[in-house]
């Protein structure tokens, strides 16, 4: 059995405004991958093909071992999924969704499940129409993680919730990161958040650009920049930087030389 | 195990869709009780809603078992589950055909029943019965086949006005 969560080998799309092109993607088992990028940079796209939800142009995809999206039903026992996009079933109660669950996956977790109703303070008699946009998305994420999934795939987890409910979230999210049975891969826009979970080593970044990728970007659980950076700045997630750099937010294209974007600019150490 | 998550799917949707078939097969009940009363009026009245309620029944059907579901975004939630999109194709064309024919068979056979139970069967009657109560079914395959392959609002809109222009 392969040592790796997910693979990506020379992965593509193509949309008519869009391309994804010869994406490589490694992340070992255990391991927490973050894909950051702003919007429109390819990182629900790429979920999406890793979840065998669009089928890739080219490039093979293993998840769990499993060949996507050939294998994709025999993958998703073992894949807890959560998109910004996933709507529940508006007219049904949360305990309706729950049993709904429960009655498809086998390791479904029934005390797990009343421990998340707590701490996310939800109700399981309450309908989803009744519930706020935070409490949907605690809801979601409840009915994916009383599954126990050996891996976890989130698209934008936070996005849109207030500070409270995203901190509620992400305490959450932490105490399965710690876990290192298991492996984690999420997107985001938002590195602060995410930089704040207190993960150690296990967590690595990968830079996602909206600009169409002119080069191979080469992501093996590391980090990586598809940007072509100028050599005199070194932002936090390249690996040649020798400080951590604080950023602010995602510039919304590369740097120029007239007018340079990132928030802290480093200087490459003099050489000779 | 592919097959229970499908059976699971198909009874979700009975689950979604019960009120909606309650209360067609109590309208077309009720039209069927309309047509014992001796009454003229009550008896045009009857035929009207009998058949309003088949034609209500398969025009609705798709719409709010195909079309919602990727409307109101529920599709994520669905493919995240073990199952491919060729299963999920299967079980809701299983689930449509039988939210539709069961309350159909069951208001077409109640209906036949009653026509037969008459002492002066008109001639003719029976393939009559068989084309008007075949109309509603024709009608509703159209409707649910545009839905699910085109998953579009438009489409099945479309679709419903032209079988209703017949």
């Amino acid at each position: 059995m392969s040592d790796l969560a997910i693979e990506l080998h020379g992965v593509g799309k193509h949309y008519p405004f869009f391309r994804l092109d010869r994406i490589d993607l490694q992340v070992p088992h255990g391991q927490i991958m973050g894909l950051i990028g702003p919007n429109g940079a390819g990182k629900s796209t790429t979920i999406r093909i890793l979840m065998g939800l669009v089928q890739q142009d080219c490039g093979e995809v293993r998840v769990l071992g499993r060949r996507m999206p050939a294998e994709q039903i025999a993958a998703k026992w073992d894949i807890g999924f959560a998109s910004e996009d996933m709507r529940l079933y508006e007219g049904m109660t949360l305990a309706w969704h729950m049993n709904f669950i429960r009655s498809i996956y086998p390791n479904w977790d029934a005390p797990y499940a009343q421990l998340l109703l707590k701490r996310f303070g939800l109700r399981a008699v309450q309908t989803i129409k009744g519930l706020s946009h935070g409490q949907r998305v605690k809801a979601t994420l409840l009915l994916v993680l009383a599954r126990r999934p050996r891996l976890l795939v989130l698209d934008e987890p936070t996005t849109g919730l207030d500070p409270v409910a995203r901190h509620e979230i992400l305490k959450e999210l932490t105490a399965v990161m710690t876990d290192e049975g298991r492996s984690v891969l999420f997107s985001s826009h938002n590195t602060r958040t995410w930089n704040r979970s207190p993960t150690g080593s296990r967590l690595s970044t990968a830079a996602a650009s909206s600009t169409p990728w002119t080069r191979k970007p080469t992501w093996t659980g590391g980090v990586a920049c598809v940007w072509k950076c100028r050599p005199e700045w070194r932002c936090r997630l390249c690996p040649a930087s020798s400080e951590s750099a604080r950023t602010d937010g995602w510039p919304s294209s590369p740097p120029t030389p007239s007018r340079p974007r990132w928030p802290t600019p480093m200087r490459a150490p003099a050489r000779g | 195990m592919s097959s229970r998550v499908i059976q699971t799917l198909i009874l979700k949707d009975w689950r979604l869709q019960r009120t909606q078939i309650l209360i067609s097969v109590a309208a077309g009940g009720l039209a069927l009780a309309l047509l014992q009363l001796k009454s003229e009026t009550a008896f045009l009245v009857g035929t009207v809603w009998f058949f309003v309620s088949l034609i209500a029944l398969g025009s609705m059907l798709p719409v709010s078992n195909v079309i919602n579901e990727r409307k109101k975004q529920n599709l994520p939630f669905l493919m995240s589950l073990p199952i491919s999109a060729l299963q999920y194709a299967i079980s809701k064309m299983a689930s449509t055909l039988g939210l539709f024919l069961l309350p159909w068979g069951a208001l077409v056979i109640a209906a036949s029943t009653l026509v037969m139970n008459r002492g002066d069967i008109p001639k003719g009657i029976v393939p009559l019965m068989f084309i008007l109560f075949g109309l509603p079914l024709v009608g509703f395959c159209l409707i649910a086949a545009t839905a699910l392959v085109s998953e579009s609002e438009g489409w099945a809109i479309a679709a419903t006005i032209l079988c209703n222009s017949w």
